[in-house]
């Protein structure tokens, strides 16, 4: 029976606790059970609640038997990366610097999935200080890809990519500045999204980078990020950075067909540094999207020559600067490459940052006119290739060798820098076994579109999730 | 913004109290290089009326629809 829960999506769980066909006791220990058994193998997990869990899954039932009006996500069990504040759980953000950094409040976020009726498992590993792309921590073990666990989840959030995939949670949080949501997603094989800069809360969450962090989930469907986000968005006093918008209608945007959409597919954007393989997945996910109703034309992304070192010199700048105290007295307490990449933006002038605000600024008012003034979406790959090996150090495609970690984020920091929504989710496997990943982005405020879109998807059978066998 | 692998280790020393690895400073002013060319060609395309929280107030403009 645990394994069979487990297999449930977010939805199917809470309309089965709904109609107590199950309790949220049994979910949260079925879960739980999983995570225990395979979560160290694959580096999960920082710290699991159990019992936490069970109080919360504990609470649920007494509402039911009660008669009380469950929140849309009632006893489904998830997980949060660890850069969010959970009320008596320490907040490690990966880190041996806050290796004992217990909260002592929920942050906003955690506040709304608790609202919704979700029930949380845990904290999930991630890069340290979320400041890389493959999932790498020699302070809580690398996130092991469950396709293969001599290879990278994909990062930042490696550990709530890998927990989605083995069913260790039926939905995470991730978060994303990057490309750290939507790298894992690729890499792992999930559905998950990054949403618009400023549509869900930050407050109370480690920052990589006030400018460019997004929090959203990875799910194993797209009506799952659905209801997710539906907990999640929304304006927060407590974030400045908040947009003051009520959350768009992301349940309903699932029944919109895909009839009369334009989709650009940006082959600039991705085709020349990415293998093959990845280059096909998109190009069928394409078609299907054709096939179901939409129309696909080719669209050109301006400017990506100066838009991604740009990305790197805002990026690096507001890392350094939410570093510097840390980086001054604790340097030794990093993971050395982690510090080496801090360690750039102490050399980035303001001048520099600003001009790159300005550019931001620009080249969106750009891609908004030239590109979304004639299509809905834009397809694109998430990341260039499958996973790496976790010791691999270059990668090479085309015949040109490129750095394994830089290039896992090729495809996404610019989309962080636009602060546009864009949702992952998976094309298929390469001749090795291993997930490819493609993204839809949209202009900002579209989430629920996007991931709308790929609901119908779904549907027609144009992507489709499917489970690791990982058991350890 | 064009360092010399000599002022990049003194800086790193400064800041972190002991040198960068020798091995690593020149790929590391390669990439400063790289960030500072792409400063200078945008910096020459910069339009007068982009302010750096322009970005901003373009998000908090926008209306989701539907």
């Amino acid at each position: 029976m645990g394994d069979d829960i487990t297999r449930l999506g977010a939805a199917q769980i809470a309309e089965q606790i709904r109609s107590k066909k199950i309790s949220a006791t049994e979910a949260a220990q079925a879960f739980l059970a999983r995570a225990e058994k395979i979560g160290p193998a694959l580096n999960t997990w920082i710290t699991l609640d159990r019992e936490g869990a069970l109080l919360g899954a504990g609470k649920i039932d007494e509402a039911i038997a009660a008669g009380d009006n469950l929140g849309p996500l009632g006893g489904v069990p998830v997980g949060l990366k660890d850069l969010i504040d959970v009320d008596g759980l320490k907040t490690t953000a990966g880190s041996l610097i806050y290796k004992d950094n217990v909260a002592v409040r929920d942050a906003p976020i955690t506040r709304m999935i608790r609202d919704s009726g979700a029930v949380i498992l845990g904290k999930l590993n991630l890069h340290e200080f979320a400041f890389g792309p493959s999932g790498h921590n020699p302070h809580y073990g690398d996130q092991k890809n469950p396709w293969d666990p001599e290879r990278v989840t994909g990062g930042s959030s490696g550990g709530s990519g890998n927990a989605v995939l083995t069913a260790q949670a039926a939905i995470t949080i991730g978060s994303d500045t990057g490309g750290s949501i939507r790298i894992p997603t690729s890499l792992c094989g999930a559905i998950g999204h990054k949403p618009t800069f400023g549509l869900v809360t930050k407050a109370a969450c480690f920052p990589l980078s006030w400018s460019l962090d997004s929090f959203g989930p990875l799910a194993t469907s797209a009506e799952d990020c659905a209801l997710m986000m539906a907990a999640i968005a929304g304006p927060d006093p407590e974030d400045p950075s908040s947009l003051q918008v009520e959350a768009p209608d992301f349940m309903g945007a699932l029944g919109t067909s895909l009839k009369g959409v334009r989709i650009g597919h940006a082959r600039n954007y991705y085709v020349d540094q990415s293998e093959p393989e990845t280059v096909a997945g998109v190009e069928a996910a394409a078609r299907a999207f054709e096939e179901a109703g939409a129309s696909v034309v080719e669209v050109e992304i301006p400017d990506l020559e100066n838009a991604y070192p740009m990305a790197t010199n805002f990026m690096m700048s507001e890392a350094a600067a939410i570093h510097e105290k840390n980086v001054r007295e604790r340097a030794g307490d990093y993971d050395p490459k982690v510090l080496e990449r801090l360690q750039i933006g102490f050399f980035i002038p303001a001048t520099t940052y600003i001009q790159a605000q300005r550019y931001r600024s620009q080249w969106t008012a750009r891609v908004l006119k030239e590109v979304f003034g004639k299509v809905d979406f834009v397809l694109a790959a998430s990341t260039p290739m499958p996973a790496p090996l976790r010791s691999a150090s270059t990668v090479t495609i085309g015949g040109k060798d490129y750095d394994a970690r830089a290039h896992l984020i090729s495809l996404t920091r610019h989309i962080n820098f636009l602060g546009f929504p864009s949702t992952g989710f998976p094309t298929g496997f390469s001749q090795g076994g291993l997930p490819l990943g493609a993204q839809l982005i949209g202009p900002p405020l579209h989430d629920h579109k996007t991931i709308g879109a790929i609901h119908q998807l779904e549907k027609t059978g144009g992507t489709s999730f499917k489970y690791a066998p990982f058991e350890g | 913004m064009n360092f010399s692998e000599e002022e990049i280790s003194r800086q790193c020393e400064a800041l972190l109290g002991n040198q960068m690895d020798p091995a690593k400073t020149s790929g590391f002013a390669a990439m400063l290089k790289t960030l500072d060319q792409a400063n200078r060609r945008v910096v020459d395309a910069l339009e007068d009326a982009s302010e750096p929280m322009g970005h901003n107030a373009l998000l908090k403009g926008i209306r989701h629809g539907g």
